[in-house]
């Protein structure tokens, strides 16, 4: 089977000795919405930038669509994943909006004519069109990590990948991100996001990767999100519609995780006879 | 004319450049620099961004001539006057220019005209992250203030320079880790070792009108000052 994304045994270890990555393994399947979860320094990013090729694996393996990422095809495997960092700073450095939107497209050699299409095309999907002509270092932060999406998808990636994508957003700013990510849903990409928030994770994916100190610590549909023994290890919390519900309802119920689902559930109970 | 824009605009930064930096005279330094700012109060564009995006490197500017002044007096002032001048008219032009025509534009240009292309990349990345660092060092002054710094009877107190040296260094560190996230958010969409900027834009005939403007004057005066 050729899946989107197969990682085997991959470790990694930083200039200074610091061991990252220790012997991680998972796989996703084209289409497929993942949220990996971890502390800080839990090993995320440097997961992501092995993904994206911007790390090469010194040990173990990483596929994307069965090919092997190694010195030589990084250029082509970053066309297929694109990387959208947690800082919108460090990503969005051009003198215009559109010159950063750009940049990806016109660095993979794409003619002048299809730079435009595509351009015109993040921009409208991202709802930033009067940004155009802005300089990056005078928008706002919400509108800065728009830019850097509108950047990725410019490149037409078939996964995306998305570094802490609600960090220091405000609500107005978190809901338009989610409604950029199903609108990338809708267009068929292999999404994967790294985040803090179990909240969203719950909501949101279909598969979960907990990662602990480098090593994939769980790893499965959100519901594991609600294992106490998973979230007590991984230093992170259940969803807070999972402990309200059981807090209320007490244990023998059904325990929603999932926001939709609660309501549901909450609706159910007043509408009871 | 499209191909030329931007070699025509950074060919007129290095022309004016040179042509204030061979005045001797502070009198047409400042004839000059009267008549700059009047080319660019009637071509009326975004003055005040351009004096505002100047600021710092004036300041600089000022701070090294003055290091300069003290270090040695003996040539008397008007010599560090004269500099700072020639220093001030250089950086008002290039500000108004990046103002005009946006810093890539520009950096094209030199690109073009024959500057090495990594130095144009550094010069562009610099531009661009000189305010992302200058928000860090405002925001870091900000913690510093609410946890109760304040500085000694001056800036040579022991204790202000031991904290600013923290500061300092901490900034410097900042910025390398910020380099390095940096390239790797370039490599990702695709860099490999060139900047690639925007196509060019035509260059208007006003831009023209400026630009000649901009570069006669200094040369009629030069003329004056060297041959009467």
């Amino acid at each position: 089977m050729n899946y989107a994304v197969e990682v085997e045994n991959l470790f990694f270890q930083y200039r200074d000795g610091s061991e990252a990555l220790k012997g991680i393994s998972f796989k996703i399947m084209p289409g497929e919405k993942i949220a990996i979860l971890g502390e800080n320094g839990a090993g995320k990013t440097t997961l992501l930038l092995h993904l994206n090729g911007v790390y090469l694996p010194k040990k173990g393996r990483v596929k994307i669509f069965g090919e092997e990422v190694k010195k030589g095809n990084e250029y082509k495997i970053r066309q297929k994943v694109g990387l959208v960092f947690q800082n919108p700073d460090d990503q969005v450095f051009s003198a215009t909006v559109y010159e950063d939107i750009a940049f990806g497209p016109v660095n993979f050699g794409l003619s002048k004519e299809e730079v435009e299409k595509r351009v015109e095309k993040a921009m409208k999907a991202l709802k930033i069109e009067e940004l155009k002509e802005r300089i990056p270092q005078h928008l706002s932060y919400g509108q800065k990590k728009k830019v850097a999406i509108a950047g990725v998808i410019a490149v037409d990636p078939e996964i995306l990948i998305l570094d802490e994508p609600m960090a220091f957003l405000d609500p107005s700013s978190r809901r338009q991100i989610i409604n950029i990510l199903k609108y990338l849903e809708g267009e068929g990409r292999t999404l994967i996001i790294a985040t803090h928030d179990v909240n969203f994770a719950a909501d949101w994916a279909q598969k979960v990767i907990i990662l602990k100190r480098g090593r994939v610590l769980a790893e499965g549909p959100p519901e594991i999100l609600t294992r106490d023994e998973v979230i007590r290890e991984a230093d992170l919390e259940q969803p807070l519609v999972y402990r309200f519900s059981k807090e209320i309802l007490g244990e023998g119920y059904f325990l929603p995780y999932k926001t939709k689902d609660f309501i549901n559930l909450i609706k159910s109970l007043i509408n009871r006879p | 004319m499209k191909n030329i824009a931007s070699s025509a605009i950074a060919l007129s930064l290095v022309i004016y450049i040179i042509e204030v930096s061979l005045f001797n005279d502070i009198r047409f330094l400042i004839y000059n620099l009267v008549i700059t700012l009047a080319v660019f109060a009637l071509y009326n564009f975004r003055f005040i961004e351009a004096v505002r995006n100047s600021k710092i490197p004036v300041l600089f500017s000022a701070f090294m001539v003055f290091f300069a002044y003290i270090l040695n007096m003996d040539f008397g002032y008007q010599k560090y006057v004269i500099i700072f001048l020639k220093s001030f008219e250089a950086i008002l032009i290039v500000s108004t220019f990046n103002t005009m025509f946006s810093f890539s534009k520009v950096i094209t240009g030199f690109k073009k005209i024959g500057l090495l292309s990594v130095l144009a990349d550094m010069v562009f990345l610099t531009y661009r992250y000189f305010d992302v660092i200058s928000k860090e060092l405002e925001s870091m002054e900000k913690a510093l203030i609410s946890k109760g710094f304040k500085r000694g009877r001056g800036f040579w107190e022991w204790n202000t320079m031991k904290i600013l040296g923290y500061l300092v260094g901490s900034l410097f560190i900042r910025s390398a880790e910020r380099s390095e996230r940096v390239y790797n958010a370039m490599l990702s969409r695709g860099y490999s070792g060139k900047l690639v900027l925007k196509e060019e834009e035509s260059l208007f005939a006003s831009n023209l009108i400026f630009i000649a403007g901009i570069l006669i004057p200094p040369a009629i005066l030069l003329f004056i000052e060297k041959v009467y």
